[in-house]
């Protein structure tokens, strides 16, 4: 394995019952670059990202990263790779409503009792840096859109992921808050130098990156 | 895990009136069902402790009575009883006799005291020649009051008109209560040397009455004391005189009610499982209604140990604000039981017109270490099962 390789996934294979979501995936991903997994739906980009942050094990295969097997992590250690070293961007927005924006962006850092000062002045700069500073003692309900997915994207990069997991990060936004979102999570995984995995079917996103896994019924067509 | 996870936890449930509402239920649900057994228990007991200290307050600790019939105080007893250090103690001649009040007659038992013989029995006792003390429920019945005038009826075996009652009048000076029904309905306190000059007894007597020396006060621990006393007396006097402890007259009663109390407890667990099943219900529904909350949890790095643990501390604060529910609502049913009037009981049949609830420690020990069992056998089985769902499954449902 390289220096630089972060992610090595090996054969890896997932069935749900008789559906198999993935049919012997092998891919390589070096730290601090930036993919993206595109595909119909149903072709298994998805599981595939979640077979990297840790939410699910494959059926067979390997999913080593950083040179450790995800698949030989007690569920503890798991939990704890999920906190500290994977940050998630879902499609939803998916911020708690009982909770106001700084407390949802503060969640991870609560949940894996790592919360301290420095976390939070790194949620409010970040909050400044993408124009949301404004809204975080509101809760999401009183949010755009565009607004609940920064505050989704700061949650996501609270903890200083070395791995951040974007799946269809705009699919629910218009194409101008599209652009600005995806260029925003670009820019903080490079700064950061996380290594950026982006799920999409959005061909104008597609466009701008340069290295792309296409996959089809399960497994990966290039790469 | 740190205690902010629970908040946090616990903020997700609290955030909306349903769940709120079906939280309050369930803790409701399971303290009254908690409080129902408590109670049962606690009726049982408070019978059992009702019944003997009525009994007690009828005969002291002790009763003594020789297999001859009557018999003298010699000095001989005296000093024998010393040997067992039964120095205070009470002479006294029970018998039989009818009352007669206002052309009405009633069978009771009459008991010739001692002037010492209120004290062992912690009545008031104290009687003026000729005057007699009744139980409140003979006063009730015949509507006697203090100051009023009966008749006792005796028979005078051996003496030259057998066949024909000895008549005496005697002057109510007191109304006894004793807390159990047949003695206050049956019981006749008069003074000792009026009777045994009436019956022509000279000074004897055929029964004392002793309380045992126990010391400073030592609750239940008194009945073990007092059986063993009678067993060390038997054993002494075991030929002339037998002993009877107070609750003897009525053991079967008091056994009956004790193993209907383990029955009772053993049948009532299953209003204790059927309120976990609410709690099981609300996990449940907390999994369906709030899956995208507790699965975003899991997906920030919530180890499913770590959320076990959150749904075991909520279970066990659900059980431990039940439990304390339960003593609110047991305070609740003795006052009902003690003070409303839909609750008294047909005394004739009981044996007392009211019964308070006593619960010892360990009575609420015991029912509340059985609803833990319960409410944990259930959780651990829910968690296990949950254990198969698939986190990302979970996402997914809720994602889509």
């Amino acid at each position: 394995m390289s220096s630089n390789v972060i992610i090595k996934i090996e054969n890896v294979k997932k069935y749900y019952g008789p559906s198999h979501a993935l049919n012997g995936v092998s891919v390589t991903m070096n730290e601090g670059e930036e993919y993206l997994i595109r595909g119909a739906s149903g072709s298994g980009k998805s599981t595939l990202l979640y077979l990297l942050g840790g939410l699910d094990r494959p059926t067979e295969g390997k999913v080593i990263v950083n040179q450790k097997n995800l698949v030989d992590l007690s569920d503890d250690d798991l939990a704890l790779y999920r906190n500290r070293y994977v940050g998630f961007v879902f499609q939803f927005h998916f911020l708690l409503s009982s909770m106001n924006c700084l407390e949802n962006i503060l969640l991870p850092s609560r949940l894996g009792g790592v919360f301290s000062e420095e976390v939070s002045e790194r949620a409010r700069h970040l909050a400044k840096l993408l124009g949301v500073e404004h809204c975080l003692m509101k809760f999401p309900y009183e949010l755009s859109g565009g607004e609940q997915q920064r505050i989704n994207i700061i949650r996501a990069l609270s903890l200083k992921p070395k791995l951040l997991l974007c799946d269809e990060p705009t699919g629910n936004l218009d194409s101008e808050n599209s652009a600005k979102v995806i260029q925003l999570i670009r820019t903080l995984a490079k700064q950061y130098n996380a290594t950026l995995v982006v799920v999409t079917h959005d061909p104008q996103i597609a466009q701008s990156f340069s290295q792309q896994l296409l996959m089809r019924d399960g497994v990966l067509v290039t790469q | 895990m740190k205690l902010t996870n629970f908040r946090l936890f616990l903020m997700l449930f609290l955030d909306n009136a349903t769940t709120k509402k079906f939280l309050i239920g369930v803790w409701v649900g399971l303290g009254f069902s908690i409080a129902v057994i408590l109670s049962t228990i606690g009726i049982m007991d408070g019978f059992e402790r009702t019944l003997r200290y009525g009994l007690k307050k009828s005969s002291g600790d002790v009763t003594m009575q020789s297999r001859h019939g009557f018999f003298q105080n010699t000095p001989r007893l005296k000093a024998d009883l010393a040997e067992e250090k039964i120095t205070n103690y009470s002479a006294l001649v029970q018998t039989e006799s009818f009352m007669i009040f206002d052309d009405e007659s009633r069978g009771v038992i009459v008991k010739a005291i001692e002037p010492g013989y209120g004290k062992i029995v912690e009545l008031p006792l104290d009687l003026s020649p000729h005057s007699a003390a009744i139980g409140s429920e003979i006063a009730k019945i015949n509507n006697i009051k203090i100051g009023d005038e009966i008749v006792l009826a005796f028979a005078k075996g051996g003496a030259e008109f057998k066949n024909m009652p000895s008549l005496s009048r005697f002057k109510v000076e007191r109304i006894v209560s004793h807390g159990v029904y047949q003695k206050d309905a049956r019981t006749v306190y008069v003074r000792l040397d009026d009777i045994q000059s009436i019956l022509n007894l000279s000074s004897r007597i055929n029964m004392i009455a002793f309380n045992i020396d126990r010391g400073q006060f030592i609750g239940d621990h008194d009945l073990d004391l007092i059986k063993r006393k009678v067993e060390s007396l038997d054993l002494k006097f075991g030929l002339d005189f037998y002993f009877k402890p107070y609750w003897r007259e009525f053991s079967t009663v008091i056994q009956a009610a004790q193993a209907e109390k383990v029955l009772i407890s053993l049948i009532l667990q299953l209003i204790v499982v059927i309120s976990i099943f609410n709690v099981l219900a609300f996990i449940y529904f907390i999994n369906e209604k709030k899956a995208k909350e507790l699965f975003l949890f899991k997906a920030l790095g919530l180890s499913r140990r770590a959320m076990n643990l959150l749904w075991i501390k909520l279970v066990l604060l659900i059980w431990v604000a039940s439990s304390a529910l339960a003593m609110v609502f047991v305070q609740v049913f003795r006052v009902l039981l003690l003070k409303v009037s839909l609750f008294e009981l047909p005394a004739e049949v009981y044996h007392m017109p009211r019964i308070d609830i006593y619960l010892a420690w360990g009575d609420y020990a015991l029912v509340f270490a059985l609803a833990l069992l319960w409410i944990l056998l259930i959780t651990y089985y829910l968690l296990w099962k949950m254990k198969n769902k698939s986190l990302l499954e979970g996402l997914r449902q809720e994602f889509v």
